[in-house]
């Protein structure tokens, strides 16, 4: 059809039309924020201020989160304190901010961590299938007959509660998870056109993965992502809630929670602020996975 | 039916061999020598009492050794001897077993029930229930068992007084009570699982709304109710029971936390001490207990699943 036309001597106002069609296209800006729903905005909206409150924490925050103040110890919510003091009088806002960064410290990385060894077993698992994918899913399986947070606290108790002991414990009690996750779009990839295209003109497996096999799969892995660093901070924050966390006096919100405990009947403040924190943050992390999901998955947006 | 389960069973083998090489080699993490951190600083000045515990526990024998020598006795049913409480790990594992698998089963219980009823809801009347759900099963999720049993135990003790907190009563001791005690914990422990039940439940009725048996059974004339219950549920609890089953780790998890909270003397509980007590043995042993049972639960939730699904049960 298009030869014919290169012959017959339309082409001109052919192509013409061609970049008229190309002009009316909407951006790549304008496409995604069609695109966007309602629980991805506000997820979004929630990480910037988050990220926002983490990162400016010293400009934000008039006290240093151990700075212990004169205002006195559990003094309710008043200017200067929007959240009132802690048992040893330090301002509760700022230990929540500074929580955060504690939070994310852990999480970011841990997540990551989790994302590279989930890769490194589930894209071979995928790809090669046979034999590679029966051992490393059976070994997998495994892991997933124990409860997070009990090995989680059997390692970390062992390796000594630390920030760095918590990044390699959560980063490996998650990579398994991960590597369901990848295993499957890799293993459906791999029969696709496009990648025995690939195969048939000589690429090497290594470069079909990184240039086909990775970019496919890479929704399904950016929304468990997300949905990954919502759990990740809950089982941080309950690792900290159970004394093993980052060792004091570090502000962690879990710590804060189990230490202001046995103050809360008079001082409601130094709970719900840092137990506020955790929800509205995993709850940010959770909107975003699943607006992803939903903005990434056309069935899905006809569902629910 | 019979092959399935025995197919099941025997698949659990080469799980089950696995979690006792990681529960194991958990313990192996430990920097240094063994021995020193099962004594402590002071008993270690004592190279008598070192000798001692190396010649009982085994550790003066290489590490596949100890394993194999565990194994065996663990299969058996003996776990060794606690080091703090000077008591053997089973009996203390099989004392406080019911309490924990009393809560995890109340906790199902809550979570089938209100995720069921929600998810329900909200594919078949949508409007106001959509809404509610939709934020139910966000913070289902995202609030931490912790906090939520925290909360309860503020303000439950404010407002309902007759709901006794911090203070376990056995069901020996009167039932009555120990039932009300045990509302504040389930409610913590069940709510993320009701989330995620009701998540599921809504998606599955949805599936399953619009397939040709609910559209003749609605077209012969069948009350609204009846279709709902008798057909769209029906297929519903197949994923249902595959999801619930899937959460049972992280359920038994968090009874850990609960019970901490709430001071139930049951086998999370005795986790949490084990680990902060450094009782090596005891730890093993609860670990390697709870993943059983996470095992057979979701042996439990396989089996359920060919139940419901009559073809798998016929092949």
């Amino acid at each position: 059809m298009a030869s014919s036309q290169v012959l017959s001597g339309q082409q001109p106002q052919d192509a013409q039309q061609a970049h008229g069609r190309l002009a009316e296209r909407p951006s790549f800006w304008r496409r995604t924020r069609r695109r966007m729903n309602t629980q991805l905005v506000l997820g979004l909206g929630l990480l910037a201020l988050i990220l926002i409150a983490t990162i400016f924490a010293p400009l934000i925050a008039q006290h240093g989160p151990n700075t212990i103040t004169e205002t006195g110890s559990l003094a309710p919510p008043q200017a200067g304190h929007p959240f009132g003091t802690d048992s040893i009088s330090r301002d509760v806002f700022s230990r929540v901010l500074y929580g955060g960064r504690v939070s994310l410290t852990v999480a970011i990385p841990s997540v990551a961590l989790a994302l590279l060894l989930g890769m490194l077993l589930g894209v071979p698992a995928g790809y090669l299938g046979g034999k590679v994918d029966q051992v490393i899913m059976r070994v997998l399986d495994v892991f997933f007959a124990f409860p997070g947070v009990l090995l989680a606290l059997v390692i970390v108790t062992i390796l000594g509660p630390n920030i760095r002991n918590l990044i390699l414990t959560i980063g490996i009690l998650y990579a398994p998870r991960m590597a369901r996750i990848v295993r499957a779009p890799t293993l459906s990839t791999k029969s696709l056109d496009f990648v025995e295209a690939a195969r048939s003109i000589g690429a090497h497996d290594l470069r079909i993965v990184l240039r086909h096999v990775i970019p496919n799969v890479s929704s399904p892995v950016i929304v468990d992502v997300s949905l990954a660093l919502g759990q990740v901070i809950l089982t941080e924050t309950a690792l900290s809630f159970l004394g093993m966390g980052p060792p004091p006096p570090a502000a962690s919100w879990g710590s804060m929670l189990s230490q202001s405990r046995q103050f809360m009947e008079f001082a409601s403040w130094t709970v719900m602020a840092p137990g506020i924190a955790i929800v509205i943050t995993v709850s940010c992390f959770l909107l975003i996975g699943h607006g992803l999901r939903r903005m990434l998955d056309p069935r899905q947006q006809r569902k629910v | 039916m019979l092959q399935v389960v025995l197919r099941r069973l025997i698949m659990l083998v080469p799980v089950m061999l696995g979690v006792s090489i990681l529960t194991f080699g958990a313990m192996h993490l430990i920097p240094g020598d063994m021995a020193v951190a099962m004594v402590g600083i002071e008993g270690a000045q004592d190279p008598e009492v070192l000798a001692n515990i190396r010649a009982k526990y085994g550790l003066d024998q290489p590490v596949p050794v100890q394993y194999l020598k565990w194994l065996g006795a663990a299969v058996q049913g003996d776990f060794g001897e606690s080091l703090r409480l000077n008591v053997p790990v089973a009996g203390e594992i099989l004392r406080r077993l019911p309490l924990t698998a009393e809560l995890a089963l109340l906790s199902v219980i809550f979570g089938l029930v209100v995720g069921g009823l929600l998810g329900t809801l909200a594919a078949v009347k949508g409007g106001f229930w959509d809404i509610f759900v939709r934020s139910y099963i966000l913070l289902g999720v995202a609030v931490p068992s912790f906090f939520l049993g925290t909360i309860l135990i503020l303000y439950g003790s404010r407002y309902f007084d007759f709901i006794p907190t911090l203070q376990y009563v056995s069901f020996r001791e009167d039932p009555k009570t120990h039932m009300l005690v045990m509302i504040y914990p389930v409610i913590s422990l069940g709510t993320s699982l009701a989330a995620v039940i009701a998540e599921n439940t809504w998606s599955a009725v949805n599936d399953t709304m619009n397939l040709e048996h609910v559209r003749v059974a609605r077209a012969k004339g069948l009350a609204e109710r009846r279709v709902v219950t008798g057909h769209i549920l029906r297929n519903a609890l197949i994923p249902i029971t595959t999801i619930t089953g899937l959460q049972m780790a992280f359920l038994l998890g968090g009874t850990i936390i609960i019970e901490t909270i709430f001071a139930l003397p049951g086998l999370g509980r005795l986790a949490f001490s084990a680990i902060n007590l450094r009782d090596y043995p005891l730890m093993q042993g609860i670990v390697l207990v709870i993943a059983l049972m996470v095992v057979l639960a979701n042996l439990l939730a396989d089996l359920a699943y060919a139940l419901f699904d009559p073809r798998i049960r016929v092949s």
